[in-house]
């Protein structure tokens, strides 16, 4: 199996018995897709169960595969689906305000930019600005982070239309700006 | 995947450097390999799948064919099976006794294979009692009879007639016959005007293993002339008695009337030439008892001159010697 392949000719081979196409399109979406439900949850034991979740139904679903997007599309949108309804199931409300009226996270939630932090500590404290994020922003921010979408790509996943995607993003990286504060240059 | 951002995105750089240099985290090894290994039992069920249905399809198919096969076997066996039935009742009658007094080839017809001459010497004695055989038997046993085995029954009650007819004859139940054709048989050797009915009567035997034809042949010739041993005992006047009754239209009845009439009245040179002193003695003794002593006493003399070292029986010996 080719690296050079691409996901949906591996998709397609994997359909149709290639066990070797699953590992190549694994290794190249597995941390992505990982960190974007881990980030998504703001739990990363609720990422791994999504996560395996994910994989197993593009198992499973793999002989109804047709190529009518990108493959990493039609990850994520089972990714998505899986997000919908495990934040239903959680009492979740991911239907927020508008991106424009959502509440600034609280000043103590912020970064200190006296305070020293190693990377292990940055990393959490990008965690906890993401997961101060409505999540519906955060969505958004993860797909383009993480999956490296277009605008349309992300658009499409989501069901909404492109300006609400830009909105959106462009919200969670002012938010995000704010709560790291002083990580940024 | 897109390396550079869609630039209708709203980009910060400087936080996607951060987010990209912070957001390291992978899924553990272990869940890793749960999925693989369980996307490779998806695939493997595939083909696994494909294989038992392979199998499964065709040993169901193989075991349709053998019983197809078997079923077929005993088909044919049960088509086959009534004949042998027939073939073991009739077997399972009175089997021929011994001719006390005639050769034992003679008493049974020898397949032609076996037999290098044909039975041209069938005693009188044995021949009388297969009469009284025929006549007692049902008409739809002897038609079926006749039309199984018109050959051997001919061969061994009427040859010598045939043979006083045509001595060219002999060689025909000579013939490599397990398929014993009665056409070919009996042919040469009818006596004429009695014996077209006979002629008729056999259907073509069908080619089949020689050793069933032989059976066959066998079971029928049996079946027409069971010498019991009341009818042996009975001897001429028992036979005699029984010919009347026989039906006139039964062609082997009025052949062999006519046979035992040719035996009885004047039996050629040629068939007497032929016949061996114990045959010659035979019907010797069937003059004498049909009363014939005249005709007896120059068959005797005629036999004394053929065979002059031969020793005449004791009964023979005491007729010759009884006073014309």
């Amino acid at each position: 199996m080719s690296e050079n392949q691409t996901d949906e000719e591996l998709m397609l081979a994997y359909r149709d018995g290639d066990a070797g196409a699953f590992d190549v399109l694994y290794r190249r979406h597995r941390a992505r897709l990982y960190r974007f439900l881990s980030h998504e949850t703001g739990s990363p034991a609720a990422g791994e169960e999504l996560y395996q979740e994910v994989w197993m139904t593009l198992i499973r679903s793999r002989e109804r595969y047709v190529v009518s997007a990108k493959f990493s599309t039609y990850l994520y949108q089972i990714a998505h689906s899986r997000l919908v309804d495990w934040f239903r199931s959680h009492g979740k409300v991911r239907l927020e305000a508008l991106d424009e009226d959502a509440p600034e996270p609280p000043a103590e939630a912020c970064w200190q930019p006296d305070r020293q932090l190693d990377q292990r500590q940055e990393a959490d404290r990008l965690r906890h600005c993401l997961s101060q994020l409505p999540p519906q922003q955060r969505e958004a921010f993860l797909l383009k982070e993480e999956g490296e979408f277009s605008l349309d790509d992300i658009a499409q996943l989501v069901g909404v239309n492109a300006e609400t995607i830009k909105s959106r993003i462009r919200y969670a990286i002012s938010k995000l700006r704010n709560c790291l504060g002083g990580l940024l240059a | 995947m897109n390396t550079t951002p869609d630039p209708q995105l709203p980009h910060d750089a400087e936080l996607s450097a951060l987010y990209r240099k912070l957001a390291v985290e992978e899924p553990a090894t272990d869940i890793d390999d749960a999925i693989l290994a369980a996307s490779r039992r998806a695939v493997g069920s595939g083909p696994r799948a494909m294989r038992w249905f392979k199998s499964s399809w065709t040993a169901p198919l193989a075991t349709a064919a053998t019983l197809m096969v078997a079923l077929s076997v005993a088909l044919l066996v049960r088509d086959h099976a009534p004949s042998r039935q027939e073939q073991a009742v009739t077997l399972s009658e009175p089997p021929p006794a011994p001719a006390a007094d005639a050769p034992a080839p003679a008493a049974a017809p020898a397949p032609a294979s076996e037999g290098a001459t044909p039975p041209l010497a069938e005693p009188p004695k044995a021949a009388m009692p297969n009469e009284a055989a025929v006549a007692e038997k049902p008409p739809q046993a002897l038609q079926k009879a006749e039309k199984k085995s018109a050959p051997p029954v001919f061969s061994v009650e009427d040859a010598p007639a045939a043979a006083s007819k045509a001595k060219d004859v002999a060689p025909a139940p000579v013939k490599p016959a397990p398929v014993m054709s009665a056409p070919a048989m009996s042919a040469p050797a009818m006596p004429a005007a009695d014996a077209p009915p006979v002629m008729a009567a056999p259907e073509p035997v069908p080619m089949r293993d020689a050793k069933r034809d032989r059976l066959q042949e066998k079971t029928v010739a049996e079946s027409v002339a069971p010498p019991t041993a009341a009818s042996r005992s009975g001897a001429g006047s028992g036979a005699d008695a029984a010919v009347p009754t026989a039906k006139p239209a039964s062609p082997i009845t009025s052949e062999r009337n006519s046979t035992r009439r040719l035996l009885g009245a004047t039996s050629t040179e040629s068939a007497v030439d032929e016949a061996s002193p114990e045959q010659w003695a035979n019907r010797i003794r069937k003059l004498i008892n049909h009363g014939e002593h005249k005709a007896a006493r120059e068959e005797l003399d005629k036999l004394r001159k053929r065979y002059p070292d031969w020793s005449l029986p004791p009964d023979l010996a005491e007729f010759s010697k009884e006073a014309p």
